[in-house]
């Protein structure tokens, strides 16, 4: 198989056995023999960094959101990231020249939307930068891709039954003006759509909504499987953020079930991502993960 | 025909036309759940339905899906209620689409009725209904259960277990495992072999994929029934040869090793394609495999 067709007609034996492949296929949930000889997400000189910072303020019982407490995940998170405080942190990422997307996932109740909490503490740190508020552009459909300068990606993390699981790379389909096109070989060409002039090389941030993500099998939401983690996740490469969210999905099925529940199928689009799109590492050796805040059932 | 019977026409006629086929079939939700009212309904056939679901239709077309219609109940200081009454053509898909996922608390409402955290899964004739809450209190378990029983009430037919079923063996099947289905895509969701179909699935293929209890460990079994046996040879050489990677396979039977240390094997007989995947020992995956084609009825086997 050449490298121009690795991410279309791979076997369930390809992963089992094709380095880079089963790393993923592990994180995924299958039984494989090629264990990960060192912990995982530990990188002492990565190629990415992601930071979680979780809250247990951040729901309540009933599932409300703390927004204050939200806002704050954020901006912590991206502080990690960047190294600097306050309006400095967002400054690293974003000008105030800048026209910023916020690309968010939108559905009714009945699915697993971005939090609007999230999305607020994203277009909060945007402000501070300083950005005016008519140059953030924040929707599902609609972001303006071609006359923005950046964009955020917020997105949820959710299993799937098309791609395995969705969260970040996912999030840009409708991107294109067919995303159904793109259903097809299990969603394995998602990473083109990044390439696209409009969107190519714009993403300066990644934030995942981890504050109740969902694990289990779809398309439609079924509560016992939302999880109430209380997170959000950041990075600058998407790859990395889905890669973590990859094992963070799994951990949370696994546990769950009390014995492995693989997700299937397996996540041909990440594996495209890193190795035939480029787009960023899905190498949980070249990936640090700096945990922030609550520990309790952190499973990554 | 006298004015008043043109009167009643009319009126039937109105009525049809209030109700119209975005109101949804009328007798299948009540007007009201606990003190909610029935404030909103819609519906989608196969050429909308991502407009319900985006993203994720897929798993409903994957059957024979031709309607939903959704019903949404709220009242004051009440969570929101949902129902969804899928329209699956057969009883067979009904039951199929709800198997994607058979785990939950069992519940008496319809057929292999499904509850778990504020939402109820049920199939009854053709039907495959969801109701849910949305968050889950005790009062929303009562109503959402209440709903449930009222929707099934009004659906005239029954759910038998389609005929597939019976031929997995009972010895170590693992309790709410068994997934009916028809293609690829819906056998990907449940165990991704590839995105190639060797295994030719098709609206026209019926295949069951259940988990058993072995020496060693667990093991799946997936049992395939084609329309014609040239489907079925087409498939056990496609199979054979791209998946266990055996040149040309002359027997009905091959047991194989694969990466992970798992064993894979697979018999074709009659109509049918058996397979058995992820066994820990050789002889697990025969014995399965054996006991699977013995209940297989319909003849003897050709080729």
């Amino acid at each position: 198989m050449t490298d121009a067709d690795r991410d279309y007609g791979l076997t369930r034996r390809d992963f089992l056995r094709q380095a880079g492949l089963v790393t993923l296929a592990g994180l995924a949930g299958w039984r494989v023999l090629e264990a990960a000889q060192q912990p995982l997400f530990a990188a002492k000189k990565p190629v990415a960094t992601v930071v979680l910072v979780r809250d247990a303020k951040a729901r309540g019982a009933d599932g409300s959101v703390n927004a204050e407490v939200v806002a704050r995940m954020v901006a912590q998170g991206v502080e990690t990231l960047t190294g600097r405080k306050g309006a400095a942190a967002w400054q690293a990422l974003f000008r105030a020249s800048d026209v910023v997307g916020v690309k968010y996932s939108r559905c009714g109740w009945m699915r697993v939307p971005t939090g609007q909490e999230v999305i607020d503490g994203v277009t909060a740190g945007l402000r501070g930068v300083p950005i005016a508020p008519d140059s953030i552009h924040t929707n599902d459909y609609g972001v303006p891709a071609g006359g923005c300068t950046a964009l955020t990606n917020v997105a949820s993390l959710k299993a799937h039954p098309l791609t395995g699981f969705a969260a970040a790379i996912k999030n840009y389909i409708n991107f294109h003006p067919t995303p159904a096109d793109f259903h097809e070989a299990n969603c394995a060409k998602l990473g083109q759509i990044w390439l696209r002039p409009e969107v190519k090389g714009k993403t300066r941030l990644v934030v995942l909504d981890l504050l109740s993500p969902y694990f289990g099998t779809g398309p439609q939401i079924d509560p016992r499987y939302q999880a109430d983690y209380r997170g959000v996740l950041l990075a600058t490469d998407p790859v990395a953020a889905d890669t973590v969210a990859l094992h963070l999905c799994q951990q949370m099925r696994d546990r769950y079930r009390k014995k492995p529940w693989p997700l299937s199928p397996p996540p041909l689009f990440l594996a495209a991502a890193d190795q035939k799109y480029h787009l960023g590492t899905a190498d949980p050796m070249k990936i640090k993960l700096v945990r922030l805040g609550w520990r309790e059932g952190v499973l990554v | 025909m006298g004015p008043e019977h043109l009167s009643l026409v009319g009126l039937v006629v109105a009525l049809a036309l209030a109700v119209g086929p975005s109101a949804g079939p009328p007798t299948l939700f009540p007007c009201s759940a606990s003190t909610r009212q029935l404030m909103h309904r819609e519906t989608f056939d196969r050429s909308d339905l991502f407009d319900f679901i985006d993203g994720g239709a897929e798993v409903y077309l994957a059957y024979g899906f031709q309607r939903v219609w959704v019903s949404y109940y709220r009242g004051p200081d009440r969570p929101e209620i949902a129902a969804e009454a899928y329209d699956m053509g057969t009883s067979d898909d009904a039951y199929g689409v709800l198997s994607v996922d058979p785990t939950g608390e069992h519940v008496a409402v319809g057929s292999l009725a499904r509850y778990g955290a504020g939402l109820l899964r049920f199939c009854k004739g053709r039907w495959f209904v969801r109701v849910l809450a949305e968050r889950e209190t005790a009062e929303t378990r009562a109503a959402v259960l209440d709903l449930g029983r009222r929707i099934a009430e009004a659906i005239p037919d029954q759910a038998p277990a389609p005929q597939l079923l019976a031929l997995l063996p009972s010895e170590g099947l693992l309790p709410d495992s068994a997934t009916y289905f028809h293609t690829q895509m819906t056998l990907n969701q449940l165990y991704y072999l590839s995105q190639e179909n060797w295994l030719g699935l098709s609206p026209e293929t019926e295949a069951v994929l259940a988990d058993y209890s072995v020496a060693g460990g667990e093991a799946r079994l997936l049992v395939v029934r084609y329309p014609t046996t040239a489907r079925r040879r087409a498939a056990w050489k496609a199979f054979t040869n791209r998946y266990l990677e055996v040149a040309d396979a002359q027997e009905r039977r091959v047991v194989g090793q694969v990466e992970g240390g798992q064993f894979v094997a697979v018999h074709s007989a009659d109509l049918h394609l058996v397979c058995v995947f992820e066994a820990a020992e050789a002889s697990a995956a025969a014995a399965l495999l054996d006991s699977a084609v013995a209940r297989i009825s319909g003849g003897a086997e050709d080729d």
